[in-house]
């Protein structure tokens, strides 16, 4: 059984408008409207169907500014998908959803293209000929912030499509191998998170 | 009262929160159920499909047409001053040579599968496919087939592909480029050990090499020959030897028109070519050459075997040398080009006399001493043989500007076949060799 994405997004846009609903009803800070630098340092897991490997791990770097709600920046992720180690290089824009200054929930979108490697394995006899892909990642998250600090607890629907080639090892002259596939490959998974950051 | 309405309220808590709870759980495991790899799988390949024609079609084939243009050169038969010229696969172009300097083009005879022919009398013999088909050309402007051996050439196949009783026998591969689209789980989406044969055909790299024609010809040695020394069929007193698959096929031809099919003597999987010398038939492989005794003609039976390395080697023989040339290249594998002499005085133990080394030797000829060696792409080469050690000194000519694959020595005037058509010489004096004329292949192919 497959839920489509679309599907997904929307509950997670559910979640977080509920999400603001509830959010602290306090004095907006002026301060909050000034630039700030931030970033975010995370770790955690990727969930997926046991068949396509089972749960496998993720960490993620993301640096940019903070404008009253919004936030923006750039990051960088090392995702390990069984067979697969994807980097995705993606901009990432946030919406705080609560009025605290300190914590409260928000929600991020991140997407851009990805570095794809396959982790070989011996005597496999096919050999694989990676060209790349591109992520998608709507999250949501909660912020404690103390002082400087932040703690992140994000989860989100991560998104991967990646393309490569397959063809057998051994290929001789002329002969009764199959060539060559073109494959394109989709990746879902649940992506739960832990992390710390500045601001 | 109140206690009760408490402990129901408590209750209906602790269902809201199990279902919750529960609730949670069927959730986060449908979407984690959901979260799956799906791979949208293009597989483009190169396809060679079969061409099958029925027996009928082919048997009612052959006729006598007017002439065509020589685009490919197969073996050559030299009869009185008529020229047989087999187009592989095609059939043959029929010259008349009475004067060498000018042949004249009369006509062409359209036998599908031909590869070989070879003649005694008035009878042509040539291979179509699976048949051995005969051909009176007592008179030129009238050739027809006279008679015909059905399904004598029993090991006859193209890629393993054999006679289909239903659909006939495959006559051509005609390249298919397939796309197919699919969806998959991405666990396998290819078998790194696919099957040799497919249902419809043959599958192969996209970037194959893969010449149909090729796949078509019987044996290994369908390139160009005589009836010296890359030929297939020789006939030796009243007996015609054919090479069928690793076998050599006898046939009686005492009487002309109406030849029998006699005994089959398996030699090798990898022979080539066939020279017929005195009591004895010579018979190149790729991996040496096989002396068989013909004292009793209808069962040839091997003396002896002289190995070399996995080479293509076509052998002639004069007196007591056979003269073999080896040759590598992407057909005949190997690594070895030369030309070796060996000395069949006792043919139960030939014995390697010399090696000279060559550049891509193909077909040679010998008249009494003068020995001509095709050189590939170094053109034609005429040695003095009389001293079997001296051969590399004692070339009498080269001629390096055709590429050349085979040639007959006949009465002093040499037919050379090249990759851009024959080519005849007068060689009445080995050492001024004179150019007489050129038949034109109107393509570069060999």
């Amino acid at each position: 059984m497959t839920i489509p994405r679309s599907v997904i997004c929307l509950a997670l846009v559910i979640l977080a408008t509920t999400a603001r609903a509830q959010g602290d009803s306090v004095r907006i800070d002026t301060s909050r409207f000034a630039l700030t630098y931030f970033n975010q340092f995370t770790a955690g897991g990727l969930l997926g169907k046991r068949e396509n490997g089972g749960h496998t791990v993720s960490a993620s770097m993301i640096h940019g500014v903070r404008w009253k709600w919004l936030s923006m920046a750039a990051g960088l992720s090392l995702d390990s998908y069984h067979e697969w180690n994807i980097v995705p290089v993606y901009g990432s824009i946030g919406l705080d959803l609560g009025r605290s200054p300190n914590s409260g929930f928000f929600v991020q979108f991140s997407a851009g293209p990805s570095i794809v490697r396959h982790i070989d394995r011996e005597f496999a006899f096919v050999v694989f000929k990676e060209e790349g892909g591109r992520m998608t990642y709507p999250s949501l998250g909660y912020r404690i912030r103390s002082e400087k600090w932040s703690m992140y607890v994000i989860a989100g629907y991560k998104f991967q499509r990646i393309r490569y080639t397959e063809s057998p090892e051994w290929s001789p002259e002329w002969g009764p191998v199959p060539y060559k596939f073109n494959v394109v490959r989709d990746m879902e998974r649940i992506c739960i998170q832990l992390g710390f950051g500045l601001h | 009262m109140e206690a009760l309405n408490a402990r129901l309220k408590k209750r209906i808590h602790v269902s809201l929160y199990a279902i919750i709870f529960l609730t949670g759980l069927l959730g986060i495991s449908v979407i984690l159920e959901s979260c799956t790899d799906t791979c949208e799988v293009t597989h483009e390949y190169v396809y060679y499909a079969p061409v099958y024609t029925s027996l009928t079609e082919l048997r009612t084939s052959v006729e006598l047409t007017d002439p065509k243009p020589v685009e490919t050169v197969g073996k050559i038969y030299i009869k009185d001053h008529w020229l047989f010229v087999n187009a592989p696969g095609k059939g043959i172009h029929v010259i008349d040579n009475s004067n060498p300097a000018a042949p004249r083009h009369v006509h062409f005879i359209n036998i599908p599968g031909s590869y070989d022919l070879a003649v005694k009398g008035n009878i042509l013999y040539a291979d179509s496919y699976i048949d051995l088909v005969l051909l009176d050309i007592s008179n030129i402007e009238n050739i027809h087939e006279i008679n015909r051996l059905e399904n004598v050439f029993s090991n006859y196949n193209t890629l393993g592909f054999y006679l289909d009783a239903g659909k006939g026998l495959i006559t051509e591969w005609v390249e298919q480029t397939e796309v197919k689209v699919y969806e998959s789980d991405c666990d396998a989406n290819i078998q790194p050990w696919g099957g040799i044969f497919y249902e419809d055909g043959f599958l192969l790299r996209a970037d194959a090499a893969f010449n149909s024609a090729a796949a078509i010809a019987p044996g290994n040695g369908s390139g160009p020959g005589v009836g010296g020394s890359m030929a297939r069929f020789t006939i030796n007193e009243n007996h015609l030897y054919m090479l069928d698959g690793g076998d050599v096929q006898t046939v009686d031809i005492t009487q002309l028109t109406d030849p029998v099919v006699k005994g089959r003597t398996t030699i090798s999987w990898d022979i080539e070519t066939i020279f017929p010398y005195k009591q004895n038939l010579f018979i190149g492989s790729r991996t040496g050459m096989h002396i068989l005794d013909v004292s009793n003609p209808e069962q040839p039976e091997r003396i002896s075997t002289y190995a070399h390395v996995r080479v293509c080697d076509p052998v002639v023989v004069q007196d007591s040398y056979a003269y073999v040339t080896l040759r590598s290249g992407t057909e005949c594998e190997g690594f070895t080009n030369q030309l070796e002499v060996i000395n069949i005085e006792d043919l139960t133990n030939p014995q390697l006399l010399a090696i000279h080394p060559m550049h891509n030797p193909h077909g040679l000829g010998i008249d009494n001493s003068t020995l001509f060696v095709c050189d590939g792409a170094q053109g034609l080469k005429v040695y003095d043989a009389s001293d079997y050690k001296k051969i590399p000194e004692k070339q009498l000519a080269h001629y390096n500007n055709i590429d050349a694959f085979d040639v007959i020595p006949y009465n002093n005037n040499l037919i050379m076949i090249g990759k851009d058509g024959i080519f005849q010489y007068d060689y009445s004096d080995p050492a001024n060799i004179k150019f007489l004329s050129k038949i034109a292949v109107v393509n570069d192919n060999p």
